[in-house]
């Protein structure tokens, strides 16, 4: 029996474990996002919270990922079939400005009528200012009340679409409503199958924070000048609409 | 320049009930590879284990309040960790093995003292490995609780979900049924 103890010992010296990923910022933005806890107040944290562990930094220690292999091996751990991550140098300057290129403006029926699926609203926001529709993908804008635009779109998950965005800054895990997404932090670009295979590119949207998750066959984006919490929170409330 | 002693767990824990994210966040740190480690024993699965480690600490955070701090944090947040990990555990079909190397490694060799001895040694821990991998679901976390996790035995209980009194006639059974196996056989022989 020594010997098998030794011989456990040693192999638990020798175990290879994956390596730890970084909670701390999650499980942060996670409680940040939920409904205050009675059990336990809250209190304003001291000073800025410090960097969260970039998701892309963990798989490729920064640089380009361009393997479709890797970003998409690690996306669908996420529960994010449909979307793979790239980080790239620099973005184009075409991509953080100008109009936002959303498609074409629709009634709310207009756009039900148009999009073919079940359209989803964050309840919290209200009825959305303005919609539209680009070959598919719908997108209600809002208005925060800094006066700054909140986007949301929904993009069909069919099998012949995916998204791809850039990323420059970091990139963290989050959950919303029991479900995986990703926190995408800073400016961004997003490429878009068009239905028939061709490559559009959504060039103009918010150089702020979003927010991607999956939802009853569809890539939900949340964008918006807000915090993450409170954006996990808008997210949280998307209803059938 | 001289830094402040970092603020003990006892003292995160206090500010951390008081409702101080950040020394929360400071006691996740802490005990995050645990965590994760726990969970992926249990869930055998990277993915999974990082998510029920994850809403585990979300969990704890919530359940701070009743936390009776006259008893060590750990085995009260493992126990959060483990009730998390089992219900999210799969099909064993689709789980990934723990990433445990069976032979080859700088420690073998120095303790066998030669390149056969070094083979020798690597032979027996794949034999080992192949010998736990055919235990049943309980025996295996014993084991690698109190060995891999090198949990104590309260820990090991709060993991397990069972009394601290039966932790070690559990891991004891264990190590017989371990012992039972032909491969071990040969080599506890």
């Amino acid at each position: 029996m020594a010997e098998l103890h030794d011989a456990l010992t040693r192999m638990a010296a020798e175990a290879r474990w994956p390596a730890t990923p970084e909670l701390a910022g999650p499980v942060r933005a996670t409680i940040e996002a939920q409904p205050a806890d009675r059990s336990v107040p809250r209190r304003r944290g001291r000073g800025r919270r410090p960097l969260l562990a970039a998701l892309l930094a963990l798989v490729a220690g920064g640089g380009v990922l361009a393997a479709p292999g890797v970003g998409s091996g690690l996306l669908e751990r996420l529960g994010l079939r449909n979307a793979t991550v790239t980080q790239v140098e620099r973005l184009s300057p075409s991509a953080l400005g100008g109009s936002l290129a959303l498609g074409e403006r629709h009634t709310l029926a207009g756009a039900r009528r148009a999009a073919g699926f079940d359209l989803l609203q964050p309840a919290a926001l209200g009825p959305p200012r303005e919609i539209y529709v680009d070959d598919g993908v719908v997108t209600f804008v809002y208005r925060a009340r800094s006066g700054r635009p909140i986007l949301f779109t929904q993009v069909p998950g069919s099998a012949g679409r995916y998204v791809q965005k850039f990323v420059t800054e970091n990139t963290r895990r989050v959950r919303i409503a029991g479900r995986r997404g990703l926190l995408l932090r800073g400016p961004h670009a997003v490429l878009l199958d068009a239905r028939g295979g061709a490559t559009r590119v959504q060039e103009a949207r918010l150089a702020a924070n979003t927010l991607m998750w999956e939802r009853d066959g569809l890539l939900l984006r949340l964008e918006a000048h807000q915090p993450a919490g409170e954006l996990i929170r808008l997210a949280r409330s998307v209803r059938a609409g | 320049m001289v830094h402040p002693p970092p603020p003990t767990e006892a003292v995160l824990l206090s500010r951390a009930r008081g409702g101080d994210l950040d020394a929360y966040e400071q006691l996740v740190r802490l005990h995050q590879q645990i965590a994760f480690r726990t969970a992926l024993v249990l869930t055998r699965d990277a993915a999974e284990a990082e998510e029920a480690a994850q809403d585990a600490f979300v969990k704890a955070w919530r359940a701070l309040r009743r936390f009776d701090r006259s008893r060590p944090f750990r085995p009260w947040l493992l126990a959060i960790v483990a009730n998390e990990a089992r219900n999210r555990r799969r099909s064993a079909g689709r789980r990934e093995l723990l990433a445990v190397r069976a032979g080859g490694e700088p420690t073998a060799a120095k303790a066998a003292g030669s390149p056969e001895g070094a083979l020798l040694v690597a032979e027996r821990d794949a034999s080992l490995a192949a010998a736990l991998e055919r235990l049943d679901e309980r025996d295996r976390e014993v084991i690698a609780c109190r060995y891999l996790l090198e949990l104590s035995e309260a820990e090991t209980a709060a993991a397990l979900g069972c009394r601290a009194g039966t932790v070690k006639s559990r891991l004891s059974r264990a190590l017989e049924r371990l012992r039972a196996q032909p491969e071990i056989g040969a080599l506890d022989g």
